[in-house]
C-alpha cells in the first residue's frame, strides 16, 4: 500500500486462548509508546475462539482500541484462515505501524501478510524507535549476531517489524484505561483451508533439544565414567528435564554430540541448570552463563563453576546424586503421581514460573 | 514428482567480519561465502523425494551475482537434477519480497509439486523468503518443518513450535516447506558427480526472461531499506576492573573468568544425605520438580 497513512500503531497479541502471552504485552507497550509520541492511536488485534475475556487486559496494557475477531476457525493458528482476515483488516483500517511477537506465530504470518500487501517488514528486532523523519527505525541482528542492522521502511505502508520476546519490557497495566472493542466480520469457510492441524504433540524432556529444553542436567568429567553418567541421565529423567554434557563427557562416548553444551557446543538459557562434576572451564561457561538458575555440585570447593553458581554444593556426585534421585522418588510416591504426570506437571510449574518472572 | 529447492549464498559468519559502522553492506573483500546451512537440509529432503519417488526430478534455484553458479554447483554435485540461475543487475538490492518475486517468477515456469526452502539464511536472518514466496505462488506452506513425509498427493508435515511441542498438519500437495536444520543428515557427495558438477552448464535467467518488471524487483521494488550495519551492541554488564585489594592469584582468576559477575549462592557443604536433602528442598521450593 502506497497511500499516506494516518492509522494508529497496532500489536498484533499472541495468546494461548486463555492468557494473553508476555510478549504481547510486551508490544502493546511499544505501541503505546510510539502512539504517544507520533500523536496516534494504539490498538491491540486479537484473533481466536472466544476469547473476548482477554480484551479488559488489552485495554490496561495500552490499547486505545482492541480489534477482536472470533471464529471457531480461528482457535488455533492457521496461516490459511489468519493471512487473509490480517491482510483485510489492515487494507481496510490503515494502520502506519504494525508490531508482531517473533513467536512461532508471529514469524510465519507476519511475512505472509507483508507479501499480500506488498510492504516491507523487519523480523526478530531487538529494538524500534522512531528516526529523525517519524519513520520506524527497526534494529536486528545479523550475521550470526555479528552485526546489527538498521532497515526502514519509507515508501510503503503500515511499517511492520517482529519483535523478539523480551526485546522491550512490559508496561505496568493501569487498572483505570479501559479499550473500545470493535468486533470484525469473519467470513471463513472450513474449505478455504488448506492445512489441517492434526494434533500438537509434546515432545519429551528427555529427547528435547538442549537449546529447547526449559530445565538441563548437565554431567562433566566428574561423572567419572559411562556408569557414572547415567547418575545424570537418571536425574534427569526423573526431574523432566534434557540432559546435557561438558566437552570431556562427550570425548569419552558417555553422551553423544548433539548433548554438548559450550564453546564447541550448543548455547543454552533454561530456567535450571544443574552442573553435576563440571569445573566449569570458560569453554563450558560460555554456553550456560544465562542460565536462569545454576545449581553446581563438585568436589573442589574452588571450582569455577561455583562462581556463576546460585547453589553451591561441595560434594561428590556419586554419592549426593544417588541420596537426592531416592528423595524425589521418594517425594513423587508421596504425591501419588505417575511419570507422565509428574513431567507434565513440572512443565506446568515451569511455565506458571515464565508468566510471573 | 517435480521438486525445486530454494537456496543461497551466504557470508560464512563464523570468521571474523569486517563490520564498518554506517555502511549499509558488508565489504566483499575477505568474506567466505557458502551454501546456506538450512538449504542443504532442504536440498536432502528433496533429493530423499527422490529416493522415494524414482520419476521425480530435483532442481536447485538461486537468485544471487555470478558467484552463486557455485552453491548451484554444490548442488548438483550432492544430486540435484537441474540447476537455474537467476540474475540481472536489476535484481541487486532485493529486499525479502522483490527476491520472492524473482523465485515465484522462475518457479512458475519451471512448475514444482513441492518447493523447499531452508527456514532461514545464516546471515541475513530474517527467514521471510520462504513465507512470501508461498503467498505470491498461492500455495499452502508449513515453515518451520521438523519433519516431511508424502504420499498419496498430500504430506504429514511437523512443524517446530516452542517449548518442545510440535504441530502435525496435513497439507495438499502443490506446496512449500520450509525446513529447519538437523531434519536430516545430508548426504556427502560422490566424486564422480562432484567433478562433473564443476563442468555441468546449466540456464541462466534474467529480468526479461522471468517476465518481470524493473520496479518490482531490486532497490526499486524493495520496501525494506537498509540505513546501516553497526557492530552489535555489547552487552552492558558493568565495566570490569579487577579487584586490586585480592591477592595476585584471586585476581588472576578474576581476569581469566572474564569478570563474569558472580553469583551469590549459599554454599551447602556436608555429608551427602544433609546436602542432598537441602538441594530436594531448593528444587521443590522453587517448583522445579
Amino acid at each position: 500500500m502506497r497511500a499516506e497513512s494516518t492509522g494508529g500503531i497496532w500489536a498484533i497479541v499472541d495468546h494461548t486462548g486463555d492468557e494473553v502471552e508476555d510478549v504481547a504485552l510486551e508490544l502493546l507497550g511499544q505501541a503505546r509508546e510510539l502512539a504517544d509520541r507520533l500523536g496516534l492511536s494504539a490498538a491491540a488485534v486479537l484473533l481466536g475462539d472466544d476469547v473476548r475475556g482477554l480484551t479488559p487486559s488489552l485495554g490496561q496494557y495500552g490499547a486505545d482500541t482492541v480489534y477482536l475477531a472470533e471464529n471457531p476457525l480461528l482457535a488455533a493458528y492457521n496461516p490459511d484462515a489468519y493471512t487473509p482476515l490480517l491482510a483485510d483488516l489492515i487494507r481496510r483500517q490503515r494502520p502506519s505501524i504494525v508490531l508482531w511477537g517473533a513467536t512461532d506465530q508471529g514469524r510465519d504470518l507476519a511475512p505472509r501478510v507483508a507479501a499480500r500487501l506488498g510492504t516491507g517488514l523487519a523480523s526478530n528486532c531487538t529494538r524500534v524507535d522512531l528516526s529523525e523523519e517519524g519513520l520506524l527505525a527497526m534494529t536486528r541482528p545479523v550475521y550470526g549476531g555479528k552485526a546489527s542492522c538498521n532497515v526502514v521502511c519509507p515508501q510503503t505502508r503500515p511499517q511492520m517489524a517482529t519483535l523478539q520476546p523480551g526485546a522491550v519490557t512490559a508496561k505496568r497495566p493501569d487498572p483505570s484505561r479501559q479499550a473500545q472493542v470493535i468486533a470484525v466480520d469473519v467470513s471463513l469457510s472450513s474449505q478455504s483451508l488448506r492445512l489441517r492441524l492434526e494434533e500438537v504433540i509434546k515432545i519429551p524432556p528427555s529427547d528435547l533439544d538442549v537449546t529447547e529444553a526449559e530445565v538441563i542436567v548437565a554431567g562433566g568429567r566428574g561423572a567419572g565414567s559411562a556408569e557414572g553418567f547415567r547418575l545424570i541421565e537418571q536425574l534427569a529423567h526423573l526431574m523432566g528435564a534434557a540432559v546435557a554434557a561438558s566437552r570431556p563427557v562427550v570425548d569419552a562416548g558417555w553422551a553423544p554430540y548433539e548433548r554438548q553444551v559450550g564453546l564447541s557446543g550448543k548455547t543454552v538459557a533454561p530456567r535450571l541448570y544443574v552442573a553435576c562434576g563440571i569445573s566449569g572451564v570458560n569453554h563450558h561457561v560460555v554456553g550456560m552463563r544465562d542460565s536462569r538458575a545454576v545449581v553446581a555440585i563438585d568436589q573442589d570447593p574452588q571450582a569455577p563453576i561455583f562462581q556463576i553458581a546460585d547453589v553451591k554444593i561441595v560434594g561428590d556426585l556419586h554419592q549426593v546424586l544417588p541420596s537426592l534421585i531416592e528423595r524425589l522418588r521418594r517425594l513423587r510416591q508421596e504425591r501419588g503421581t505417575t511419570e507422565d504426570e509428574e513431567i507434565l506437571r513440572t512443565l506446568a510449574n515451569v511455565s506458571a514460573a515464565r508468566q510471573v518472572s | 514428482m517435480k521438486v525445486v529447492v530454494c537456496v543461497a549464498r551466504v557470508v560464512d559468519t563464523i570468521e571474523p567480519l569486517p563490520v564498518k559502522p554506517g555502511q549499509a553492506a558488508l565489504e566483499e573483500e575477505g568474506l567466505r561465502h557458502m551454501l546456506n546451512p538450512a538449504d542443504e537440509y532442504a536440498l536432502e529432503e528433496g533429493l530423499r523425494l527422490k529416493d522415494r519417488f524414482p520419476n521425480s526430478d530435483v532442481t536447485a534455484i538461486s537468485m544471487g551475482p555470478a558467484e552463486s553458479e557455485s552453491v548451484l554447483r554444490r548442488c548438483l554435485a550432492l544430486g540435484a537434477d537441474q540447476a537455474l540461475h537467476l540474475w540481472d543487475e536489476a535484481f541487486r538490492g532485493s529486499d525479502t519480497l522483490a527476491t520472492a518475486r524473482v523465485l515465484a517468477a522462475a518457479i512458475r515456469q519451471v512448475g514444482a509439486d513441492v518447493v523447499l526452502c531452508g527456514k532461514r539464511a545464516s546471515d541475513g536472518d530474517t527467514g521471510q523468503v520462504s513465507a512470501q514466496l508461498a503467498e505470491l505462488l498461492d500455495l499452502p506452506a508449513v515453515t518451520s518443518v521438523v519433519r516431511l513425509e508424502v504420499r498419496d498427493g498430500e504430506a504429514l508435515v511437523h512443524r517446530r513450535l516452542e517449548r518442545g511441542r510440535r504441530e502435525v498438519l496435513r497439507c495438499p500437495l502443490p506446496a512449500l516447506f520450509a525446513v529447519e536444520e538437523g531434519i536430516n543428515r545430508p548426504r556427502y557427495p560422490k566424486l564422480r558427480v562432484l567433478l562433473r558438477s564443476l563442468k555441468a552448464d546449466f540456464p541462466h535467467r534474467g529480468l526479461a526472461d522471468l517476465g518481470l518488471c524493473a520496479d518490482e524487483v531490486g532497490e526499486a521494488g524493495s520496501c525494506a531499506q537498509v540505513v546501516s550495519l553497526s557492530p552489535p551492541k555489547p552487552i552492558t554488564k558493568g565495566l570490569f576492573i579487577p579487584d586490586s585489594s585480592l591477592s595476585p592469584e584471586e585476581r588472576w582468576q578474576q581476569i581469566v573468568s572474564g569478570g563474569m559477575e558472580e553469583r551469590h549462592g549459599d554454599v551447602i557443604e556436608g555429608p551427602p544425605d544433609t546436602v542432598a536433602e537441602r538441594l530436594a528442598q531448593f528444587l521443590t521450593e522453587n517448583n522445579f520438580v
